[in-house]
């Protein structure tokens, strides 16, 4: 019988770093040891910052809102918010850090970008001449082997370029804020009510739910894959497709024609993982169910529930009883409501196996309150 | 750029988000420490959210299990009274770690302020299992170093790039500290080597 130590040093190795490779088993004894301990509490109610330091950046903060939003009413007055949308930059205040010229002529809604390595090439209007510091609407930014890249999304957050990544602004307006990531990797830090922005992939929008995340998409196939470290992201490929949720600790790998597959976590079981890829992605049919459902634990609740809309009706009480012996349905939910795929019902199972995961949090009426 | 060993983007994705490096992980940090500092109650959240286990582990490795919690509530709101003083944003991890390693110590000088805090906060944190308690006590008898990066891992489930970008520490610091630890903590609870370790 195979001990942890009969593997190579390095594999074991690598599931105590990050989950990957052969599962070691007193790593994981451990783990279920002591997972019920974990820090759970929310943040404290913390009191009033007393510091003069806080107070006076604040009172500054809110003479510059005014007159921010008096210059933006003239602005608007004069015709300054272009073609379409919402008619400001998203970044800031109009006017405020466009370069001259351009604000003079009715900027282009734009975002700032900051490089961190090397330098990128832009394509398309409104990129900001040779001096290139502005990413602007329907405009192309891509960075090469040797460059990185930042990206200021509005007042909202930024994202991070990876080398060999292609990205076009999409829209930017108070209600959306839209990227499009043809290839390559980009990482996401969002502070903003769920649903504002948004990046297009070729088989799937992430939806930003409040967090923090990377997107990478395969320059050959198409092939993306999400990775949530903090909050979740929801996965839509359009209608006729059930979205993935995806919470922080979990991934989603998306294909083009297929959309998202099942979002799993990295420490789950590889018995567990490569069935899910089959069911999702190749055609997998009943023993990669029962594969599926054999191998999964509790910490893999939220992936079976996904299991309930992917797989054939026949096969979805199957799922659903597995799903029940990690948690009671939530209250007033039934076994018949689950099984018809009643929103509703799914939504609330949704959001109490959410409530059991580490590092997501619900926005009341928002992201878990939002149906499927 | 050195380019030689260039990851899959699944796993470029990984080592940027959680690594160390600049622009990373510490550098999303910067805008949320300076909204808190604004007094942006929602960046503080975002900001225990991120951090709060690893301040739960560096509170855990020091003191009884039972008063970590409290003591982490406190580090977070001893920290925002703090912000200020923070002259580098991006080093708000290393600076949180600090403020809770020195509050572990006043614990055991005896100075116990704490913050007013809500209901919720005041809840008792979950009894260990015999076996768990076991289990923290062959940890607590760990080096320092080792016994932080175990219980980040195997407590708080945060994976090594993780425990590396919120710490400071290197990813290879942190990757020694990993494999040495466990490696004690095999021979700890099993001292006769029954299957483990050699």
């Amino acid at each position: 019988m195979s001990t942890p130590d009969d593997r190579r040093p390095g594999d074991r190795d690598d599931y105590l770093w990050d989950g990957s490779g052969t599962p070691d088993p007193e790593v994981q004894r451990l783990e279920g040891l002591l997972r019920p301990l974990r820090y759970q509490r929310a943040a404290p109610a913390a009191p009033a910052r007393r510091s003069r330091a806080w107070r006076a950046p604040l009172a500054i903060a809110a003479a510059l809102l005014v007159a921010a939003a008096g210059a933006f009413l003239a602005w608007r007055a004069l015709g300054g918010a272009g073609g379409g949308g919402g008619g400001t930059d998203g970044t800031a205040a109009p006017g405020s850090a466009l370069p001259a010229g351009l604000a003079a002529a009715g900027a282009p809604r734009s975002w700032a970008v900051t490089l961190l390595a090397g330098a990128p090439s832009w394509s398309g209007a409104g990129a900001g001449g040779a001096r290139l510091e502005r990413l602007a609407v329907g405009a192309w930014l891509e960075t090469d082997s040797a460059t990185r890249a930042n990206i200021e999304v509005a007042d909202i957050g930024h994202v991070e370029l990876e080398p060999n990544t292609r990205v076009r602004l999409v829209e930017t307006r108070p209600d959306e804020h839209r990227l499009a990531l043809a290839r390559g990797t980009i990482h996401a830090a969002v502070s903003a009510p769920p649903r504002l922005f948004l990046v297009d992939t070729p088989s799937a929008t992430a939806v930003d739910l409040g967090c923090e995340y990377s997107l990478a998409v395969d320059p050959v196939s198409g092939i993306g894959r999400l990775e949530v470290t903090r909050g979740q992201v929801e996965l839509d490929a359009g209608p006729g497709r059930p979205p993935a949720f995806v919470p922080a600790g979990m991934a989603c790998e998306t294909r083009p024609g297929r959309g998202p597959g099942t979002p799993a976590r990295p420490g789950a079981s590889a018995a567990f993982r490569t069935a899910l890829a089959a069911l999702d992605f190749e055609g997998g049919g009943d023993a990669e169910l029962v594969v599926a459902l054999a191998e999964a634990d509790s910490a893999d609740a939220l992936s079976v529930w996904h299991l309930l809309a992917h797989v054939a009706p026949a096969a979805r009480a199957r799922v659903y009883d597995r799903l029940a012996d990690f948690y009671a349905p939530p209250a007033g939910v039934t076994r018949e409501a689950t099984l018809a795929l009643e929103p509703a019902a799914l939504a609330r199972w949704r959001d109490k196996l959410l409530r059991f995961l580490p590092g997501t949090f619900c926005v009341p009426g928002t992201v878990c309150g939002a149906p499927l | 750029m050195a380019d030689s060993v260039r990851p899959s983007p699944a796993k470029v994705a990984l080592r940027t988000v959680q690594g160390s490096g600049p622009g990373t992980a510490t550098s999303i940090d910067a805008p949320l420490v300076r909204a808190a500092r604004r007094g942006d109650r929602d960046a503080f959240r975002r900001l225990h959210d991120r951090y709060a286990r690893m301040v739960h582990a560096i509170l855990v490795a020091r003191v009884p299990f039972g008063e970590a919690a409290d003591l982490a509530q406190d580090v977070f709101v001893l920290a925002l009274a703090r912000l200020d003083g923070l002259r580098e944003d991006a080093a708000f991890g290393g600076w949180l770690a600090m403020i809770a390693r020195n509050r572990a110590a006043d614990f055991h000088r005896g100075k116990r302020e704490t913050a007013e805090l809500d209901e919720e906060a005041h809840a008792a944190p979950p009894r260990p299992t015999a076996e768990a308690a076991e289990v923290l006590a062959a940890i607590a008898a760990l080096p320092e170093a080792y016994r932080e990066t175990l219980l980040m891992r195997l407590l708080e489930g945060m994976s090594g790039p993780e425990i590396a970008a919120q710490t400071g520490l290197t990813p290879d610091s942190v990757r020694v500290n990993l494999h040495r630890g466990m490696k004690l903590l095999r021979e700890k609870l099993d001292p006769a080597g029954d299957g483990e370790a050699p």
